[in-house]
């Protein structure tokens, strides 16, 4: 427990606290895009205008967890694997499992930040009301309907170099973004990519939050997407890491 | 005795390219041993494996009785890496703190700070430390963990004068702690200072495994410098002569058998100044091996 406590407060200061950049783009962003299009560029009656801002409050909380898996979890990685910490942990006789571990509880921890921060937001600009329980509803789903996109993240963190990475991140974030209808309605895409939209794991993530805000029930079918999201991408994990160590470039922990 | 590191009959091979052939060594426990040979014998290949970082399947090397990369060998072996790690918005402390978080048995990281003379910087970024301050810190990181087993790859490269000497003082310490230390160096005359023995690895064999002055006695070479005006090609053939090299009016000889050269040079001692003779150094010795291999 020492040394995970240890890892976590290593972590938290070098990701996080002396970290401004990650925390503007992982949390401030997505407020400061909440704000900017709920507030100032918005048109419609007051009844619109709030629909749209509830909307939209799940599309930032999921565009923020996007951003923090693919710039923040994913680069993150790829350097510390570039720059052999991983490799040198690898030699230690406590391994990498609890460095890997304090990324997990880190990532999980800003990704409940950037929710909770979200929901004051709306509560102070738009008076969106949650109970206790829809609010835990929405980190919970936010948590785990965004576990394929943070596999995605620790995919992308296995290129050869950051270069690689941050191309990778920015192929990912702004294409998945724009069809899944986390910028603007879905609605407004043509049919072929709202078909291509609507399967991707931010759409249905953002959807389900949608319905927790307005407190209806998710379908079954979406929890089953998100399930098979997380299956494809731990499969292709396993497969990667598998090669790569085949390789010698990475070590069990 | 368990040896520290055993290899038996050692190859290794990358899918294209053969790299270690047939090695055997064994390196006694609280030894110092220096790893030499030119860029792409195979050296660092050799530490992977010893290290456990590349995987040997057929058992041929053995670590402190255990196999490379066991749970064993991790809690008694420790590294410093040719390349630092540059983690961004750390301090020196948080960072080797770090390292002694992750080990069994580990030194108090105050007193290696203190020892290493880290006190002063301690409070400052990793980004923000200079090439000699870095390799300071990575040794801290190595040696906290308090190991019986140490690798130094190019341990003092980037370091100033006063820090490479500290540093050298700080390994007769651990020798005298009985720490088994295994190095490699660029610089050969430390290697040559320091080390109980070396290996010179040359195109994935040992071309020398032993102490430094059971080479050099076998070798008898020796080297004659001095200032002078006259023509190189007068000294190029006196006897035992193996190679003469001038710049400006400055000729170095190697020799073979300095009593016989030093007879030949007698009659032209009137117009040799400021003559030296000294043996054969490690690097000579080393660059007139490797080369022969490499041709």
């Amino acid at each position: 427990m020492k040394t995970l406590g240890y890892q976590i407060n290593f972590n938290v200061k070098r990701v996080f606290l002396r970290n401004f950049s990650y925390s503007f783009f992982t949390i401030l962003m997505p407020i400061g895009f909440f704000i900017l299009f709920t507030k100032v560029l918005i048109s419609g009656n007051n009844v619109q205008k709030l629909i749209f801002a509830k909307q939209y409050l799940g599309s930032m909380i999921v565009y923020s967890v996007l951003i923090n898996a693919m710039f923040g979890l994913g680069q993150i990685m790829q350097s510390d694997r570039q720059q052999n910490l991983l490799l040198a942990l690898s030699l230690t006789p406590k391994g990498t499992k609890y460095y890997y571990i304090s990324i997990g509880i880190i990532m999980s921890l800003v990704n409940m930040l950037s929710i909770i921060l979200m929901q004051i937001v709306g509560k102070l600009t738009w008076n969106i009301n949650l109970s206790l329980t829809e609010s835990v509803s929405m980190i919970v789903i936010a948590i785990l309907g965004t576990l394929p996109i943070m596999g995605l993240g620790v995919l992308s963190s296995f290129a050869k170099t950051p270069q690689l990475t941050s191309i990778i991140a920015n192929l990912t974030v702004f294409p998945l973004a724009i069809i899944s209808g986390l910028w603007w309605p879905i609605s407004m895409m043509p049919n072929w990519v709202q078909s291509i939209g609507k399967v991707t794991p931010t759409y249905l993530t953002s959807k389900m939050i949608n319905l927790a805000i307005n407190n209806q029930s998710l379908p079954t079918a979406d929890i089953m997407g998100i399930l098979i999201w997380t299956i494809i991408v731990l499969v292709l994990l396993f497969v990667l890491i598998k090669v790569v160590q085949k390789s010698g470039e990475l070590k069990n922990g | 005795m368990t040896a520290a590191i055993q290899l038996k009959n050692l190859s290794f091979a990358y899918p294209n390219k053969q790299v270690l052939n047939h090695l055997n060594l064994q390196i006694q426990p609280g030894e110092i041993f220096g790893l030499v040979g030119p860029n792409g014998a195979g050296k660092t290949t050799l530490l992977n494996l010893i290290q456990g970082i590349l995987t040997s399947h057929d058992h041929s090397i053995t670590v402190l009785g255990s196999q490379p990369g066991s749970i064993i060998v991790k809690e008694k072996v420790s590294t410093m890496f040719q390349n630092d790690l540059q983690i961004n918005n750390i301090k020196v402390k948080e960072f080797i703190k770090l390292f002694a978080a992750q080990a069994i048995n580990p030194q108090d990281p105050e007193m290696v700070m203190r020892d290493l003379g880290l006190l002063d910087i301690q409070n400052q970024l990793m980004n923000k430390l200079s090439g000699g301050q870095h390799r300071k810190v990575s040794f801290a990181c190595a040696i906290v963990s308090n190991p019986q087993l140490l690798f130094l790859d190019e341990p003092t490269v980037g370091m100033d004068a006063q820090t490479r000497q500290n540093f050298w003082h700080y390994i007769e310490k651990l020798r005298q702690q009985k720490v088994t230390i295994v190095i490699t160096s660029h610089y050969l005359e430390e290697i040559q200072k320091v080390a109980d023995r070396i290996a010179i690895l040359q195109n994935g064999q040992f071309s020398y495994v032993g102490t430094w002055q059971t080479l050099q006695n076998h070798r008898d070479n020796g080297q004659f410098t001095f200032n002078t005006s006259l023509e190189l090609s007068l000294f190029t053939h006196l006897p035992a002569v193996k190679s003469a090299t001038q710049t400006e009016t400055n000729v170095k000889l190697i020799s073979s058998d300095t009593d016989l050269t030093l007879k030949a040079l007698l009659p032209f001692i009137d117009q040799l100044h400021d003559i030296t003779i000294t043996r054969e150094s490690l690097e000579s010795i080393f660059l007139e091996m490797t080369n022969k291999g490499d041709h």
